[in-house]
């Protein structure tokens, strides 16, 4: 019998399907009849996906344009040398 | 001895190395030569080129693949190689009973694609619309592909029919999927087409067009596209093949062998290319826009440096965001000591849960999408930089897990304790925002 403390530990490790099968039968018997534990898994499962499809930290064309930019100048600028010349 | 030899013995070589030593099936392959040196590059670019799905990962779908197939000599090799990588026995007997269920989760569905595209194609297409609700499209391509390389293999071995060279598991009858109605795929075009110019090589793709080609080579080619078409995709063999170069493993070869040669204009398309990924790297260690934008520049300038001694043995995106991390990591050791990644001890109450409310059914459609972005961003700059670092590689820039390890220096276990304190740490934050009880005061 697992307990919620043990349940918390492999809850990342359940959602990337990376449990062996006797510990996901326990974890999922586990979840049968803990409210709380049932809670715990539909949110951290509803984050990871929330977080996958927020675009976030995107950098902008505006921004990353003139970024690009000042690295080419800077490799251009003489003196710069590559490692192999 | 005509001059295919030295390259087919190399072929053999690599068969050895990942099989073990399997005379009979060296001998059987030897009447199709050009299949060999076909499944040489297709076994290279599918199973050991960095993806989004683990080496480990992509060989289990083949194993479950070619025992649904009931294909005991492939299902048995695949076993055998997973042995070898440390997967153990009862593991895998575990993979091998697998049935698929409905309300399948995001751990068992690759699985159950595996399963669906080795029987039923109707149940095919539904199996790869639930597995897109859960992975991204790259991931699931990454498993289409990895079953339709089985394919290959269990059309190859079922037709050259040679004395097997070690004891066959048995295997038990083939499992069926309730078949789904899907009438469009979530696949993009640019993904589909991407991932398979990345992974089908020139070898391959030129089988159907040998002058002296045999029933054997191209039932075997055509195995391997039809599994591609089951998910609806199609082979870019039938227009374009002709013009592939030599090799199109990395997408980004041709820019990278440019820019080896002094063409900055070429570099500069690298720089735009990755540039969102490296940028998200750096944010994710340094947690400040303006530190991850200067970072980005060294990070460039470095890659400019050292791009003399890149060989091509990774994608060149995967090199690029080694060493953003590196330069990342150096900054944050430099500018923010008490910031450190290193394995101090975890204050346990962080990550407790506290916030035990239940979550709204659809949390994606209560903000916009700009909202969403918001929330997420000022989620994760909460938190402790050897968290972020790790949740952004692993659940925003989907690295695999030994990949987002390797790239920090980090064990495996300890990878994934900190990615499961981050997740902890991030769905509290959020829980604010989507509980259900906000729902109900909306309504």
């Amino acid at each position: 019998m697992i307990s919620c403390s043990d349940f918390l530990n492999e809850i990342s490790n359940y959602l990337d399907g990376e449990v062996a099968a006797d510990v996901r039968t326990q974890l999922e018997a586990h979840l049968s009849h803990c409210q709380t534990c049932s809670v715990l898994i539909d949110s951290t499962r509803k984050t990871i996906r929330i977080v996958a499809d927020s675009q976030c930290f995107d950098l902008p064309d505006n921004v990353l344009g003139p970024i690009a930019e000042q690295i080419i100048s800077r490799i251009q600028k003489p003196g710069y040398q590559r490692s192999d010349t | 001895m005509n001059d295919e030899q030295p390259s087919l013995l190399l072929c053999f070589a690599l068969f050895r190395d990942q099989f073990g030593y399997v005379p009979n099936l060296f001998v059987a392959q030897r009447a199709a030569p050009h299949l060999v040196q076909a499944q040489a590059d297709l076994i290279a670019n599918i199973f050991f080129a960095a993806g989004e799905l683990s080496r480990i990962q992509k060989e289990t779908i083949a194993m479950l693949f070619a025992a649904t197939r009931q294909n005991a000599y492939c299902a048995t090799l695949h076993y055998r190689n997973l042995q070898t990588l440390g997967i153990s026995q009862e593991k895998l007997n575990k993979v091998l009973e697998h049935r698929p269920v409905s309300g399948s989760s995001r751990g068992t569905v690759l699985l159950d694609l595996a399963v669906a595209l080795a029987g039923d194609r109707t149940a095919a297409r539904a199996c790869v619309a639930c597995a897109c609700s859960h992975w991204t499209a790259k991931t699931v391509m990454d498993a289409v592909l990895a079953s339709a390389l089985s394919a290959f293999f269990c059309e190859l071995s079922s037709r050259i029919s040679h004395a097997p060279d070690f004891p066959l598991l048995a295997l038990f009858p083939p499992a069926y999927v309730e078949p789904g109605q899907v009438d469009t795929l979530p696949f993009d075009m640019s993904t589909i087409k991407e991932a398979i110019s990345r992974v089908v090589p020139n070898s391959f793709t030129n089988l159907r067009g040998q002058d002296d080609e045999s029933e054997l080579e191209v039932a075997s080619a055509l195995a391997f596209q039809e599994f591609l078409a089951t998910a609806q995709i199609t082979h870019p063999s039938a227009s374009v093949s002709r013009q592939f170069d030599k090799d199109v493993n990395d997408p980004d070869r041709d820019l990278v062998n440019s820019a080896q040669n002094g063409d900055v204009v070429a570099f500069s398309q690298l720089v735009h290319r990755h540039g969102r990924g490296v940028y998200r790297t750096l944010i994710g260690l340094l947690g400040d826009s303006d530190e991850a934008l200067d970072a980005m520049q060294d990070t460039y300038l470095k890659a400019f440096q050292a791009l003399a001694t890149f060989q091509g043995r990774s994608k060149f995106s995967t090199w690029l965001l080694t060493i953003a991390t590196n330069v990342g990591l150096q900054r944050l050791r430099e500018k923010h000591p008490h910031e450190s990644l290193d394995d101090t001890p975890d204050d346990i109450d962080a990550f407790r849960p506290r916030q035990l409310r239940a979550w709204t059914d659809n949390p994606e459609e209560w903000y916009s999408k700009k909202e969403s972005r918001q929330l997420v961003e000022g989620a994760v700059r909460k938190l402790p930089a050897k968290y972020r670092a790790v949740l952004m590689m692993r659940d925003i820039e989907e690295l695999s897990t030994e990949d987002a390890a390797a790239a920090l220096e980090l064990s495996i276990p300890a990878l994934k304790a900190r990615l499961l304190r981050g997740r902890l740490m991030l769905r509290e934050t959020l829980s604010i925002h989507f509980g259900k009880e906000r729902e109900e005061a909306r309504s």
